[in-house]
């Protein structure tokens, strides 16, 4: 059933019920035909046995009349045997008119035909005329057994006629209330049949078809207030399975859609509630080295100090418009590296010459801190931007320094396992209290830093990181209170194929 | 009053505090405090006549600190000035909410500062 379509279902159904309805009304015209037929015979047979009596009655008259004009001798007495004669022909040829389709009864009224006629030729009109010469010879005449002998022959034709018709009428009226029984019959039978079959097309029609459309406009009205977890069981013929699951098509893309909606909707919640983070973070941030900057302008332009102080100030001034163009500069890394805007100019590069470089330029002019480097001679092939990781290194070297106030030994590392080159900065510093070490990449973070008086913007690492992950690297550290901390990080290994370093999430690469 | 009055100044900016004191000039006596932490044991082992007191510390920030001394019989009459880069009206509210007796937002204007120290000490006596 289940793979015939619904339309071609109803076709069908309907097909059946008019064919059988159809056969239905054709039984009971058929009926109704046979019964009418049978009651024609039936009317025929009567007619035959009429036409039979009044030949019967007519023969009566013809032998009442001859017998009564020869006893009495009396002309009026041959009336009836004159009006007999003249109805005869009619008479006679009327029976053999309605026998005509009986070969036995046509023989039959044949015969009466010719012993009638032969009874008024042969024997009555010879008679008469007898009568009225000899009387006596003519009472004789009709006492004699030829003539009774003639008309027992005329009735006993006739009577065979009669006895066959009347037995034929039973017969036919019996057969017409037998065929008037089985007509209605037929007829109950076809109409209770049709009503059944019609009742049961309208109920399959309704459950087939009806109760499905009123499930699903339901279930489309749950979906328009909006359920879109409604679903529809899928079982049901033809287009009704078809538009059962093309329903439930319709309401997992909806669902779909609609969570997609949501989880991008709080996507861009969360990224605008980042960017509201971070502009009051920058707002905040550049608000203190700004009072600093302006308070000690206010100061020196309203004050008179002594040259000492005044280069004091100016120098707190300096350091604090630095740390401004230095927030300024991150600002704009962080945005970039954050929108996946930033594009590395991904080449090959020398680590080791690039970290000795960087190492040798932080160390020009230091005297607190003694650099330790242990790095190899021979080159390790990177594919790098070579300005961002020296940004990098230079973070990690500019953090080794500042976190070690008292000054101390920076061990500079760079050590290359044939998958990745691991570079690491150590220091004998100030170190990270356990607290702080999980939130040490975040940006603005900055822990006891500021306390003591130790300056930075809290992003430096946070940039660097993104950098490092941007180039398929990974950047760490170990750190302990009071001993000092080493930050390091790898970067995989140029290989046969190009280069390894992806770019920052959304970034395209430019080599 | 002995002498001259003790300001308690609570910043983890070191130039901050710095400019905060020589704004205020020589004739207050400083004590300092980089944190909340600091902030609380100088406030019990002496409580001064005023504190300058910035809202993001590292560890307790300056709310805390406010609403502990608001809470502690001898530091309750202590007045307060809030001095803080956030500004929002809501931050406004929670400071004042807290017991702060004055605002200033960073950067602030060197004869605010000063205008409102002697004022609020001077009410004070």
């Amino acid at each position: 059933m289940r793979r015939w379509s619904l339309v071609t279902q109803i076709t069908a159904a309907a097909v059946v019920v008019a064919a059988v309805v159809a056969i239905a009304f054709i039984v009971a015209i058929a009926t109704t035909l046979d019964l009418r037929r049978s009651t024609s015979r039936e009317t025929h047979s009567k007619d035959v046995v009429a036409a039979t009596l009044t030949a019967q009655n007519l023969v009566v008259d013809l032998e009442t009349g001859v017998r009564g004009y020869v006893l009495s001798r009396n002309r009026q007495f041959l009336e009836p045997w004159r009006t007999a004669s003249a109805q005869w022909p009619a008479a006679s040829g009327h029976l053999e008119r309605l026998v005509k389709g009986d070969q036995v009864e046509t023989q039959q009224a044949h015969t009466v035909a010719q012993l009638v006629s032969s009874y008024q030729t042969d024997y009555a009109q010879p008679v008469i005329f007898i009568a009225g010469i000899a009387p006596s010879q003519a009472i004789a005449e009709i006492a004699n057994v030829e003539a009774k002998r003639r008309i027992d022959a005329i009735r006993a034709e006739l009577g065979q006629i009669l006895t066959v018709e009347a037995q034929r009428s039973r017969n036919r009226a019996a057969s017409a209330r037998s065929l008037e029984h089985r007509a209605v019959a037929a007829a109950l039978v076809g109409l209770g049949a049709s009503a059944a079959l019609v009742l049961l097309f309208g109920a399959w029609i309704a459950r087939s078809v009806a109760r499905p459309i009123r499930t699903v406009t339901e279930s489309a009205a749950n979906v328009a207030a909006g359920d879109f977890t409604t679903r529809l069981d899928e079982r049901g013929t033809g287009e009704i399975g078809t538009l059962k699951h093309a329903f439930n098509a319709m309401t997992r893309a909806l669902d779909y859609g609609h969570h997609e909606l949501l989880a991008q909707n709080e996507r861009l919640r969360a990224s605008e509630q980042a960017k509201s983070d971070l502009i009051s973070m920058i707002s905040h941030e550049v608000r203190t080295p700004l009072s600093s900057v302006l308070g000690f302008t206010g100061l020196l332009l309203q004050r008179d100090f002594p040259p000492d102080e005044q280069r004091r100030y100016l120098e707190i001034i300096d350091t604090e418009a630095r740390r401004l163009a230095e927030l300024a500069a991150d600002f704009l890394d962080v945005q970039l590296l954050e929108e996946g805007r930033l594009e590395f100019e991904v080449a090959p590069v020398d680590a080791p010459a690039l970290v000795r470089g960087q190492a040798e330029l932080f160390f020009a002019h230091q005297d607190a801190h003694e650099l330790e480097l242990d790095v190899p001679a021979e080159t390790v092939i990177v594919a790098a931007d070579r300005d961002r990781i020296a940004q990098v290194i230079a973070n990690l070297l500019s953090n080794a320094i500042k976190y070690s106030p008292d000054g101390g030994r920076v061990r500079v590392r760079l050590h290359s396992d044939g998958e990745a080159v691991r570079i690491s900065v150590a220091d004998e510093g100030v170190g990270i209290p356990a607290s702080q070490q999980g939130r040490i990449f975040e940006k603005f973070f900055r822990g006891s830093a500021p306390s003591a008086g130790i300056s930075g913007t809290g992003l430096g690492l946070a940039v660097a990181r993104t950098i490092v992950e941007g180039h398929g690297g990974t950047i760490g550290f170990t750190s302990a209170e009071g001993e000092g901390s080493t930050f390091w990080f790898e970067l995989p290994l140029a290989s046969p194929t190009p280069s390894r370093a992806r770019p920052a999430a959304g970034a395209r690469r430019s080599a | 009053m002995m002498g001259e009055p003790t300001i308690l100044v609570c910043d983890d900016d070191e130039p901050l505090r710095e400019l905060m004191k020589v704004t205020l000039g020589p004739d207050y006596r400083f004590v300092d405090a980089v944190d909340g932490e600091q902030a609380l044991a100088q406030l019990a082992s002496a409580p001064p006549d005023l504190v300058l007191l910035d809202v993001m510390l590292p560890g307790y920030s300056g709310l805390q600190v406010l609403e502990a001394m608001r809470g502690d019989e001898r530091l309750r009459d202590v007045p307060v000035v809030v001095v803080s880069a956030w500004q929002t009206p809501e931050d406004r509210d929670a400071v004042t909410a807290a017991g702060a007796d004055a605002f200033l937002a960073k950067p602030f204007e060197l004869e605010a500062l000063t205008a409102v120290v002697s004022e609020l000490l001077e009410r004070r006596r």
